[in-house]
């Protein structure tokens, strides 16, 4: 069942001059898959994520979310797409700020309309050592419990598709593979990761290998 | 969504007290101003309509204070014969004539009332001044043993009070003016002449003179026929020996000050609404700029654009709940004092400021206060609710 694909997707940026990150992509993720793509810092891996996740519109090529062609949903549509179906892993640390550990997972798993007998938050904040920080505030937490807390978010409502936007970033190794086997068993449990990652050392579970080079993905 | 709403107003506090703290000073000064602009309107109004007199002749000798001889000779002793009342009576235009006669001001301490008054004494059986401003239906006619208390003077009324060591019984009570009558006692004019002769230590009337012949004032009405502008003018070429004084001037006068003062207030209070939307537009752009990548998160993770409007909205809106009744309760209180200022700096006359006046200058200030804080957010919270998620995050200031 594919979850997600990529029709001749490419993206511009005009800044004085036209940078071309994504050119012509064509990717097509079925359930259960884990996709790792791999590159140096500045080659589009981000932006790919985020067209992928709907945040930022492609300017040619088409895009399917479970079956439907993005390009004809409108924002509210793929707001709760986002919402409901999607789990975000920024790259850079961003949490609410107002609100506490706890608090930010309950608005996550809130807007999202995925129904659920109970709470998972504590299950969430258990699983990723955060418990005892739980009230904490995020200018409160260190980078590392920080990642942890972003990690839950997406988690939490049980996404179809999990973005993740180097996921092991401000982590050790200890917690770094602790979150790379949360994506797996997020994996087996019938979700689909797309990962970007620099370091091939979270990468061996990986279903496919993509290399973004110029603009262009190239099978590994 | 209110619950973020209340969390981002509680746990940024510095910028939350910020914002209330320009929204309160805000309401406070449009409060402030508005109370006193509406009271002294209507106090002149009230004035207007309770004018009895529509010009006073007072000895040539005595000061013309003007808005004081609305209602009441001046509080000095001054006086003239009685034989001016005749002169008077027969000038062209004259409806109704009545004298009036001051005898002392006294300290709180000779008498039930506590504080410093005035006594003056009129004529029951033509007075049409006093008349016009007792608050009580009922009133009967005066006796030698009856006074009538001014407007600072409440709760008296079918009581006995003590003045100069005399009881009296309290016929009625007048409305408050702002003026002197608010702090005078009005007995029959015959008693007020005797009180003055019996004083010891007065040694105001001059010897040998029965007191009976004299008095402070005369209160005039005219009949139409005579403007009493052309009244006092003529009055100096009646050959009497007397000045006139048109009331006309004196709320000619109150009025045009009134227009001035009206013009300041509101020139000063629209500037410091100016400077006051225009600070809270800058407060909510920089909210809404410090907070642009965790709105990004916000529409990456699934909230709605119109959500995100009304999550700006909804704290401008509670801010300004908050800085609103602030800013109404404080005026509220600073109200009354400022009055008793402005009412003895420029002898204005403010009406008494009442509860219903009060509450409806809060809720209006806690409405303008909503307004004004809707106009000063509503760009930040469209801008924030179209932001690109994408564009947001990256761009965004790093929390």
């Amino acid at each position: 069942m594919t979850v997600c694909k990529l029709e001749h997707i490419s993206k511009h940026f005009r800044n004085g001059e036209t940078i071309t990150p994504l050119k012509d992509i064509n990717l097509e993720i079925s359930k259960s898959e884990f996709v790792v793509i791999e590159g140096p810092s500045g080659m589009g891996k981000s932006t790919l994520l985020y067209v992928i996740g709907t945040l930022l519109k492609s300017d040619g090529g088409s895009l399917f979310i479970d079956g439907r062609n993005v390009a004809e949903m409108t924002d509210e549509e793929q707001t709760s797409l986002r919402a409901d179906k999607i789990g975000f892993l920024f790259q850079d640390s961003n949490l609410i700020q107002a609100l506490t550990l706890r608090e930010n997972l309950e608005f996550a798993e809130k807007i999202s309309n995925s129904k659920k007998d109970c709470s998972a938050v504590d299950e969430y904040l258990e699983k990723l050592g955060l418990s005892d920080r739980a009230d904490y505030l995020p200018h409160q937490l260190s980078g590392g419990q920080k990642r942890r807390a972003m990690v839950a978010r997406a988690l939490i409502k049980n996404p179809m598709l999990i973005l993740a936007d180097e996921p092991t970033n401000d982590l050790d190794d200890v917690w770094a593979g602790k979150i790379i086997e949360l994506l797996n068993d997020c994996c087996r449990n019938g979700a689909s990761v797309v990962m970007v990652t620099h370091d091939e050392k979270w990468t061996t579970n990986a279903t496919r290998k993509y290399s973004l080079e110029d603009g262009i993905l190239v099978k590994l | 969504m209110f619950d973020l709403i209340w969390k981002n107003i509680v746990r940024r506090k510095n910028q939350s007290i910020l914002t209330i703290a320009i929204t309160a000073i805000t309401i406070f000064t449009f409060v402030l101003f508005f109370g006193v602009f509406i009271t002294m309107r209507q106090g002149l109004s009230e004035s207007a309509d309770r004018l009895g007199a529509d010009a006073i002749i007072i000895p040539s000798t005595a000061n013309a204070n003007g808005y004081e001889l609305l209602y009441t000779s001046n509080p000095e002793n001054e006086y003239m014969s009685i034989d001016v009342m005749k002169q008077v009576e027969k000038l062209d235009g004259v409806e109704k004539i009545s004298p009036q006669f001051f005898s002392q001001t006294i300290d709180g301490s000779c008498c039930d009332f506590g504080m410093e008054m005035r006594l003056v004494g009129f004529d029951p059986n033509s007075d049409f001044v006093v008349k016009s401003l007792l608050n009580q239906k009922d009133y009967e006619e005066l006796t030698d043993q009856d006074i009538i208390l001014g407007g600072e003077f409440t709760d008296y009324v079918g009581k006995t009070a003590r003045v100069l060591d005399t009881p009296f019984h309290v016929g009625g009570e007048l409305y408050p003016t702002g003026t002197g009558l608010d702090k005078t006692i009005f007995l029959k004019i015959d008693r007020a002449r005797q009180i003055t002769k019996d004083a010891e230590n007065l040694n105001v009337l001059p010897e040998g003179v029965d007191p009976s012949t004299l008095i402070s004032a005369v209160m005039v009405k005219l009949d139409g026929s005579i403007t009493p502008d052309k009244f006092a003018h003529d009055f100096i070429f009646s050959g009497i020996d007397a000045q006139c004084i048109s009331t006309t001037d004196t709320v000619a006068a109150l009025q045009t000050q009134l227009a001035g003062i009206s013009k300041i207030i509101f020139g000063i209070w629209l500037a410091l609404l100016a400077v006051a939307v225009l600070a809270l537009v800058g407060r909510f752009n920089a909210l809404a700029k410090d907070r642009k990548k965790e709105i990004g998160l916000m529409r990456a993770i699934g909230v709605q654009k119109k959500q995100v409007f009304m999550l700006i909205i909804g704290e401008a809106c509670t801010m300004a709940l908050a800085g609103g009744a602030a800013g109404s309760i404080a005026a509220g209180l600073c109200l009354s004092p400022v009055m008793n200022m402005i009412q003895t700096t420029f002898m204005l006359p403010p009406a008494v400021w009442n509860i219903g006046m009060t509450i409806l200058s809060g809720v209006l200030g806690v409405v303008l206060s909503l307004v004004i804080c809707f106009c000063a957010a509503i760009n930040s919270a469209i801008k924030s609710a179209s932001l690109e998620p994408q564009t947001a995050i990256t761009q965004g200031e790093v929390n």
